[in-house]
């Protein structure tokens, strides 16, 4: 404890004597972390797994056509013939999903202001078992309502007592657009890291659904959506002609996925037979786990992944630098140090001292670091680039800047501790 | 000056010479680097559209409810906004380049074929050719009698099934279908819908890039008419001095027809094209910053260990001194010496750059790095060497010979 106290007392007085370069080392150190740990910061934000244990057992099926190359918009279908592979795999764990966003506001209350773009979840029966999401009060809508697209909503429980200022909202209305819909359940928070089920873009909102009603209910709804698809021709109705809704499984096992490919693909076709003397589109269907559809959509920009390469780059030559500069000054100190090892300070007292200055400096580099990232976060959050929403400062990536400093602390120090630890006494002594 | 005497100090500095070295060659591959991948995006921010940018405007209008008497609101609005003084070409169009939401389509040169060609993107609107400005080099543009409504187009596709109707498309669009040809009078198919290629214009970039920047000029037009159920954006084409005051005449005008609508947005093409290359200039601009820190700390790892020798030589210098080397000859010596430390750094950094760039090129689908890249990196850190290194240098030429009498 002693020799704790006194290779620190040792380590305040070494950088004291050179306060110039302790600033510099502390300066360069703490713009190397800073730079990092925020690139850093982004990229676990946007490769985090979004729904954890779930995600390889959370498929999508995408219809590409043979030889085509594997474009996401193909996972992208009309409402008409996802509700009927949903209804031709009873059994499965099977829904389809379409997102957006629109006004939403209780029914009761003319007076008050919609809230606009409130995310909507359109999705079938067995949305809660594939998603995983599980439900406080009252109960899902079944199959017989994906049919007849009855108005019934189940409502995150965020926005109940947004809209309502309550958890009891079983019976009330909501009005989404024009559209009313009676709530029939309350469904506990569901946020996963990214919206990965959206689409183009869609998937770095921070608004997970609020409202989920059955997929064939949002027909008349004015919904605002990610990257729908509509034919050239008789584009009068927009809800059975556009494409944007997908279809989702969990848990199938090999048996059911070939069943659910079949189907699907089957469906498909048939809804797309081209009109006479054109040959038809040969499907080649393939379910693709969470994981692989992010990567498809390029959830993590290349600009974000050059970043990534650029911020480990500098973070190195700061410490180079660091290091550079710390050798320097140890080995000046030669002359002393061999004095020291002569009275008897052992190379463990020596490499220790050494090694406490260079930590020192590095947690001080790491406290400045703190509020110079948290000002390039706001930065970057000011610039409205599409994932900015996702940028924020947690628990985590304060942990991760605190590893990180030790580290650097460890890598800029050993070397020249240990060069400082091993100067033989006598030579030095007699050298100057 | 001789290399001897610095080649055998720098030898009994290893470690410090070696971390410089290090520092040099790693900054000097990133700055290579960084300044191409610059010029990529600047490169990328110049990418031509084919339109009068900076003659255009566009106002975006939302309606309420749905118009029964669309056709002739329209005409009215047309009208009424050509009358504006310095307004010289008007049309309601279904897109604009830059905007990010465009219409695309398959297309096919046979109908029996299995697979579409390629995706390329419609634009419909009366008078769009001649408003956007688009260059014609082949052909000819729409007659007034070969446009249609496109409510009653979609409402029955038959009215163009057994038509032909006319499209005109870019010249790379064209070189792209039929490399070597000419495409007038060519035929393209939407499924069972043929139509033919009455002319070519030079370029007409795409609103949207989502099939990536190779894709950029694959664009149709169409001779079909639109409605103020079924477009929202007016483009007006003026001069670029007029543009801010007619853009708000035209919205004055367009509310005074309608109380009733909502003007969304209400740009210059040349606001609308700076907001579309937002991510390239921030990257560009990241990149910059990269560049400038880099530089920076990479001076001042050259100041700190220069600062250091300097003073742990005093005495070596004060010999020198008194020995007769003058003042320059102490300051050239530490120029020289940060020199060959320098050289041997952007030698290292050269190849590191080259490497880096293979990875990139690899993964990124990034061109080679041209050759005079690396030079710009090779003078940048020379530069910075010299700069830094002169403080302590001159530092070192001040130290008075009588040092070399005084011990410890």
């Amino acid at each position: 404890m002693a020799k704790a106290c006194y290779a620190l007392h040792l380590a305040w007085r070494g950088m004291r004597r050179h306060p110039r370069t302790s600033v510099m080392v502390v300066a360069v150190m703490a713009l190397g972390l800073a730079a990092c740990m925020s690139v850093l910061a982004i990229f676990h934000a946007l490769t985090a797994d979004p729904v954890p244990g779930r995600s390889g057992q959370t498929q999508t099926i995408i219809f590409p056509a043979k030889g085509q190359k594997l474009e996401s918009i193909e996972a992208l279908m009309p409402v008409g013939p996802v509700q009927q592979v949903v209804d031709r795999l009873p059994d499965l764990p099977v829904a389809a999903v379409a997102s957006g966003t629109t006004r939403v506001r209780p029914s009761s209350d003319p007076s008050r202001k919609s809230e606009s773009d409130t995310a909507v979840m359109f999705a079938t029966a067995r949305i809660p078992k594939v998603f995983g999401i599980s439900l406080l009060r009252g109960h899902w809508w079944t199959a017989a309502d994906d049919r007849n697209g009855a108005p019934v909503a189940v409502i995150g429980i965020d926005t109940a007592r947004r809209l309502f200022g309550t958890d009891d909202v079983l019976g009330k209305s909501i009005r989404l657009d024009k559209k009313r819909f009676r709530v029939i359940g309350v469904h506990a928070a569901w946020r996963p890291a990214l919206k990965f089920y959206s689409q183009r873009g869609g998937q770095y909102a921070r608004d997970m659904a609020g409202v989920m009603v059955p997929l064939l209910s949002g027909d008349g709804v004015d919904v605002q959506m990610y990257g729908m698809s509509c034919p050239l021709s008789q584009l009068t109705d927009k809800w059975k002609q556009c494409r944007f809704s997908q279809l989702w499984s969990y848990g199938l096992d090999a048996g059911q996925r070939q069943r659910f490919l079949s189907v699907a693909t089957q469906v498909v076709q048939g809804f797309y037979k081209p009109p006479p003397g054109v040959t038809p589109i040969a499907y080649q269907s393939r379910l693709l786990n969470v994981r692989e559809w992010l990567i498809l959509q390029h959830t993590v920009p290349d600009s974000v992944r050059a970043y990534v390469w650029v911020a480990l780059a500098f973070l190195a030559l700061c410490l180079l630098n660091a290091a550079g500069v710390l050798a320097a000054r140890f080995l000046r100190r030669g002359a002393e140090l061999g004095v020291r090892r002569a009275l008897g300070a052992s190379r463990r007292d020596v490499f220790v001292q050494h090694l406490i200055e260079s930590g020192s400096l590095s947690m001080v580099a790491g406290v400045i670091a703190l509020p110079l990232m948290l000002g390039a976060f706001s930065l970057m959050r000011a610039q409205n680039i599409p994932y900015g929403d996702l940028i924020r400062f947690n628990v985590s990536t304060f942990l991760a800047l605190c590893v990180a400093t030790l580290v650097t602390g460890l890598a800029v120090g050993v070397y020249p501790a240990w060069r400082a630890a091993v100067v033989p006494p006598a030579l030095q002594v007699k050298q100057n | 000056m001789e290399f001897g005497p610095i080649l055998s100090t720098l030898r009994r500095h290893k470690i410090t010479a070696f971390l410089l070295v290090a520092e040099i060659a790693l900054t000097c591959a990133i700055i290579c680097n960084a300044v191409f991948l610059i010029s990529q995006r600047m490169e990328r921010m110049k990418m031509p559209s084919g339109v009068a940018e900076h003659q255009l405007v566009m106002l975006q209008v939302a309606n309420i409810g749905k118009q029964p008497d669309a056709k002739a609101r329209t005409e009215a609005d047309l009208a009424a906004l050509r009358r504006i003084p310095g307004v010289k070409q008007v049309a309601l169009v279904s897109q604009v380049p830059f905007t990010n939401s465009s219409s695309n389509s398959s297309i096919r040169l046979d109908p029996k074929q299995k697979l579409p060609t390629l995706n390329a993107t419609q634009y419909f609107g009366q008078d769009l050719i001649k408003t956007f400005g688009a260059q014609l080099v082949a052909g000819r543009d729409f007659r007034p009698d070969e446009y249609m409504d496109y409510d009653a187009v979609m409402r029955n596709v038959d009215l163009v099934r057994n038509r032909t109707p006319s499209v005109i498309i870019t010249s790379e669009l064209a070189e792209r279908l039929w490399p070597g040809e000419s495409a007038l009078g060519k035929r393209l198919y939407f499924a069972d819908i043929g139509v033919r290629v009455i002319g070519v214009v030079k370029s007409l970039i795409r609103p949207s890039l989502f099939l990536g920047d190779d894709a950029a000029q694959w664009s149709m037009v169409f001779p079909l008419r639109m409605n103020t159920d079924n477009a929202s954006r007016y483009v007006l084409r003026t001069d670029p001095r007029d543009r801010q005051r007619v853009l708000a005449a035209a919205a004055t005008t367009l509310r005074k027809l309608d109380p009733h609508r909502i003007i969304l947005k209400k740009r210059t093409l040349d606001e609308i094209r700076s907001d579309f290359f937002r991510n390239d200039r921030a990257m560009a601009g990241t990149l910059l910053g990269v560049i400038i820190a880099l530089l920076t700390v990479t001076a001042l790892g050259i100041v700190g260990l220069a600062s250091f020798w300097v003073a742990q030589r005093r005495r070596t210098i004060g010999v020198r001194r008194a020995l007769g080397a003058t003042r320059s000859n102490i300051l050239r010596y530490f120029q020289t010496e940060n020199f060959v430390l320098a050289t041997i750094g952007i030698a290292i950094g050269m190849m590191l750059a080259w490497g880096i760039n293979l990875f990139l090129m690899q993964h990124y689908e990034l061109p080679r790095l041209p050759w005079f890249y690396l030079p710009v990196g090779a003078v940048a850190l020379w530069l910075i060497g010299q700069l830094a290194v002169l403080g302590p240098a001159l530092r070192a030429s001040n130290v008075p010979p009588v040092v070399a009498t005084r011990s410890v």
